[in-house]
This record gives C-alpha cells, sequence and structure tokens, in this order.
C-alpha cells in the first residue's frame, strides 16, 4: 500500500475527522440518492416490455440492482474488517458493523423480488440451484454476523468475532457471482458485465443501470448516516461509562 | 402491466417497504443520537461554566 494511501486511512481513522467529512457528505448524498432513484423509477417505468419477458422485465430493475448491491456490500464487510484487524482502523469495525443490516435487507429484497420473477417465468417461485441456494447463504452470513454483534457483550471480542465470520464468509461471494457459470443452473448467466458483447438491448440496459447507480448511492447515504449514529452512540456510551462523569 | 401486475406490484411494494424502513431507522437512529450528543454537550458546558 502506497505511503499516500496510508495518510489517508489514517486521517479518517480519527472519528472526528471522519465525522466533518460526513456531516460536508451527508446531505448532498441523500439528495442524489433521491434524485437517482426518482429518474431511475421513471426510467423503469417508460422502458419497453422485453421480447422474452414481456412487462415481469420491470422488476429486474429492482432484482439485478439488489444483488449486486447485496455482493457489494458483503465484500465491503469484508474489506473492511481486514483493514481493522490489520491495521487496527478504528472506523474499520464501525463501518463494517453499520453496512450489515443494509447488506442483509438488500439480499432479502433480492430473494424476495427474484422469487416474485421466478413464478410467472420459472414456473416455480423457488428452487434449490446454485445462485438462489448460495444467495440464501449469504443471507445467513449477514445474519449471523449481526448476531454475533448482539450477543457477545465485550465490544473488542465481538469486533473480531464478527470479522472473522466476515473473512471466512467472503469465501461465499464468488460462489454467488460464478454459480451459474460452474453449475447448471436455471438462473440465467450474467448478462450486463458482458460488456464486448451485450446481450442486453439498451432500452433495457440504461434503465437497469440508472437503478444500479442509485442503490449504490442510496448505499453510501445510508452507510455515513449509520456510522455517524455509531460514533456519537459511542461517544455516549463511552461518557457514560466514564467513573469520572459521575 | 397485464397477467403480471400483482408480481411486478409486489416486487416493487416489497422493494419500497424494505428500503422505506431501513432508511427511516438510519435517519431515526442518527437524529436520536445527535440530539442526545448535543443535550450533553449543552449540559457539559452550563456545568463547566458553572464551575
Amino acid at each position: 500500500m502506497s505511503r499516500k494511501k496510508i495518510d489517508w486511512l489514517q486521517y479518517y481513522a480519527n472519528p472526528h475527522n471522519f465525522m466533518n467529512l460526513a456531516q460536508r457528505v451527508h446531505m448532498p448524498l441523500w439528495g442524489l440518492a433521491s434524485l437517482a432513484l426518482a429518474y431511475g423509477l421513471f426510467l423503469s417505468f417508460n422502458a419497453p416490455a422485453d421480447y422474452q419477458q414481456g412487462e415481469t422485465v420491470r422488476i429486474m430493475f429492482i432484482h439485478v440492482p439488489a444483488a449486486w448491491l447485496s455482493l457489494f456490500i458483503y465484500s465491503f464487510i469484508a474489506g473492511a474488517s481486514l483493514l481493522a484487524l490489520i491495521f487496527r482502523h478504528p472506523l474499520g469495525h464501525v463501518a463494517a458493523r453499520a453496512a450489515a443490516p443494509i447488506g442483509a435487507v438488500f439480499t432479502l429484497a433480492t430473494l424476495i423480488t427474484g422469487s416474485l420473477w421466478g413464478q410467472p417465468m420459472w414456473g416455480t417461485w423457488w428452487v434449490w440451484d446454485a445462485r438462489l441456494t448460495s444467495v440464501l447463504v449469504l443471507l445467513f452470513l449477514y445474519l449471523g454476523y449481526m448476531a454475533i454483534w448482539r450477543a457477545i457483550e465485550a465490544p473488542d471480542q465481538a469486533a473480531k468475532m464478527a470479522a472473522i465470520l466476515a473473512l471466512v464468509g467472503s469465501v461465499n461471494v464468488p460462489i454467488v457471482k460464478f454459480s451459474v457459470d460452474w453449475r447448471n443452473t436455471l438462473h440465467q448467466p450474467a448478462s450486463v458485465s458482458r460488456f464486448a458483447r451485450p446481450a442486453i438491448h439498451p432500452d433495457i440496459l440504461y434503465p437497469l443501470l440508472m437503478m444500479g447507480g442509485a442503490f449504490f448511492i442510496l448505499f453510501f447515504a445510508l452507510l455515513v448516516t449509520r456510522v455517524q449514529a455509531e460514533i456519537l452512540e459511542q461517544r455516549l456510551r463511552a461518557r457514560y461509562r466514564d467513573p469520572a462523569d459521575g | 402491466m397485464g397477467d403480471y401486475g400483482f408480481y411486478i406490484w409486489s416486487s416493487y411494494a416489497v422493494m419500497g417497504v424494505l428500503v422505506t424502513g431501513l432508511i427511516l431507522r438510519s435517519l431515526i437512529r442518527y437524529l436520536r443520537a445527535r440530539r442526545l450528543v448535543d443535550a450533553l454537550s449543552v449540559n457539559l458546558s452550563k456545568i463547566e461554566r458553572s464551575e
């Protein structure tokens, strides 16, 4: 890691510096997320019906970005946990803990919207194929991660145990991503990431990318808000624990 | 939306409920913590001034 990157990491290791930055970007992020979501929804409902899926393609505009986000957030949690374990970055555990419920919600949304798309298209709500099962495992990993934070009272021990689970569970991320290539599944293979030979018509691709961008901005708005709340709560806990303050 | 309206609207409704719930919980938690910290800071500065 370069010297400049380490300096940047050290600067924001100070919660005071992070709070200063967060307070500046907080409202613009929420504003941007609202605008992006509104425009994404407008595009989603004005896109033409797909020649195979018909109108149900509109479910893809929320299902696919939610699935991207569920994988991205778990990778983020694993990365932040690694940063906290190796560099003892104090915001690493805080950011990972703040991101977990967001990831769990988007993973649950992925499973439910996928099921609502599967019934009319595949004729079934659920199949135990590699993609669907590995996403269900991802949801359990999120729930397990959150349960560790709740179950262990000592914060340092909880942080370490949760970070270890996040790192071990990160093995599941490539399994989710490549399950459709490695195994013969009912779920279709990746189509958006094939930039060399696009498999999606631009009329469908643009709303999908817009909603994807909107979901990612929403994630960062939620993350900044939740990290700020966590830091403020830590300050309160520290204040009440300190015997000097009575 | 034709025959698939139920599936499409259910998907958007589920996503809307989940995401709105997450946003509200996050904002309420932040605002509550912010208010408590601000109140505590004001009280502490009053105590310090009186001392």
